[in-house]
């Protein structure tokens, strides 16, 4: 047993996604190993973080708090009536270092999941079919995982929006560099009945 | 088997994230019964496990097995049997996800029941193609079949007290004593339920298929067979067979108008 304030050091550690034990360990002792500023930083940077950052009242995504809107909504060179639904604000990042959207989000906060017992009013579907009505928007793109609880969020959100606009989900298929003798029927089954013209 | 590559025909049971692109994966397999391994990479675009490791594939794995471990680790994945298209309704997806609650809350890992992968992947088939008024009754049937292949089949035909045929407008059905009752023994064992009803159950449990055209439409008083068939595997199977994606299904039904599900 060490000291305590290591103890509860390795215990805040280990509360993180994906770190054990043994690797809240070696953390801890890391942090210890380090100048105190280096610490002060990464106390002061998840302080920070949790009192300056909030929620896009519009798209759900993380924005600095005192703000009314996020970056992504407040451009007023984006197309507020392209809009793109993910499920979780990761996504988001990664279509934004990606600049293949043009439009703006709206982020669900995951997926419908009979087995985790994620409902379809524990997600912002009700918010993204006002907002789709309120802003008359032209096209939404679905741009969720591609499985089993991906496709069904995606068909019961479609359901909600079809009378109101044009609902279209992402490619699918063989990943760019892939060969294709070694994709498996499913993806190549996606692959084939998305083939476009050339 | 302290340390071996197995490889085996397997159902996949759930999936979950796992560090930053591996999947913590839960296999039903026909030769080891539950196995959970790790898949790593599996969320990479280019992973080598491609869409084999979605919700009810059935895949040839290869595992690399140490019995010291609780967690194995999947090398290979072969897919045999893409999942059943069930996105186009949510209420067959959650049925398709309780069947593989149902396994994975009635099994523990190491024990190899080549009856219950038969079941499960016979329901996942059958979920597909069946007409919608026949979705619930194949689930049911899906349930007796498990409960059977688990080794508590319910008797359904004869009192389990008098041993005679079960007759009459309003019988009773026990979990504890383990299947239905006639109205003369049945006074406060178990729930009432319609004669209807337990004949309805004795019949599926006479089915040898999971095909659509063997098995019966819904029939009117659905909702006490559900609840007898919930309560009798929750009574073999203690809290742990309580089934979250049969709950989300209610849940459902109670927001959702029954036509848009």
């Amino acid at each position: 047993m060490g000291p305590l304030a290591l103890e509860d050091l390795i215990v805040a550690f280990a509360k993180l996604p994906g770190i054990g034990r043994v690797t809240a360990q070696r953390l801890a002792l890391y942090v210890l190993k380090r100048p105190r500023e280096e610490a002060e930083l990464l106390a002061g940077a998840l302080i920070a973080a949790k009192e300056q950052i909030g929620h896009c009242s519009t798209c759900h995504n993380f924005m600095q708090k005192g703000e009314e809107l996020c970056e992504v909504c407040q451009d007023t060179r984006r197309d507020p009536q392209f809009l793109c639904v993910v499920a979780e604000s990761s996504d988001v990042l990664a279509l934004e270092v990606s600049q293949v959207h043009s439009g703006v989000y709206h982020v669900l906060g995951g997926v419908l999941s009979p087995q985790d017992g994620i409902l379809p009013e524990d997600l912002r579907i009700a918010a993204l079919v006002e907002r789709v009505r309120e802003r008359e928007v032209r096209e939404v793109v679905l741009a969720l995982n591609s499985s089993a609880e991906g496709d069904a969020t995606a068909h019961y959100i479609s359901q909600q929006l079809m009378p109101l606009t044009k609902v279209s989900g992402l490619a699918r298929g063989l990943p760019v560099g892939a060969d294709l003798d070694l994709a498996d029927r499913v993806t190549l089954s996606h692959a084939f009945a998305g083939r476009s013209s050339l | 088997m302290p340390r071996t590559i197995v490889k085996t025909r397997a159902l996949v049971l759930r999936t979950m994230r796992m560090g930053e692109t591996s999947r913590l994966v839960t296999f039903y397999t026909q030769e080891y019964g539950k196995l959970k391994v790790t898949a790593k990479g599996a969320r990479k675009p280019k992973s080598k496990f491609g869409a084999a490791l979605d919700l009810m594939t059935e895949v040839q794995a290869v595992c690399y097995v140490k019995e010291t471990r609780d967690l194995q680790t999947l090398t290979e994945c072969t897919l045999l049997v893409p999942p059943p298209d069930l996105a186009q309704s949510l209420e067959r997806l959650s049925f398709g996800c309780a069947a593989c609650e149902l396994v994975d809350r009635l099994t523990i890992e190491g024990e190899p029941n080549i009856r219950l992968y038969q079941c499960l992947a016979g329901v996942l088939h059958g979920l597909a193609e069946v007409d919608q008024n026949q979705v619930e009754p194949l689930f049911w049937y899906y349930q007796l079949r498990v409960a059977e292949a688990l080794g508590y089949r319910p008797e359904l035909r004869h009192c389990i007290s008098c041993r005679n045929e079960l007759i009459g407008l309003w019988l009773w059905f026990s979990a504890a004593l383990g299947g239905g009752i006639c109205a003369a023994c049945g006074q406060g064992n178990g729930v009432r339920i319609a004669g209807q009803s337990l004949n309805f159950l004795a019949g599926l449990q006479g089915l040898k298929t999971y095909s659509k055209d063997a098995l019966p439409q819904a029939p009117p008083r659905r909702g006490e067979i559900r609840a007898a068939l919930r309560g009798f595997l929750e009574y073999h199977g203690g809290e742990r067979s309580r089934l979250r994606s049969l709950e989300f299904l209610d849940s459902l039904s109670r927001i959702e108008p029954a036509a848009t599900i």
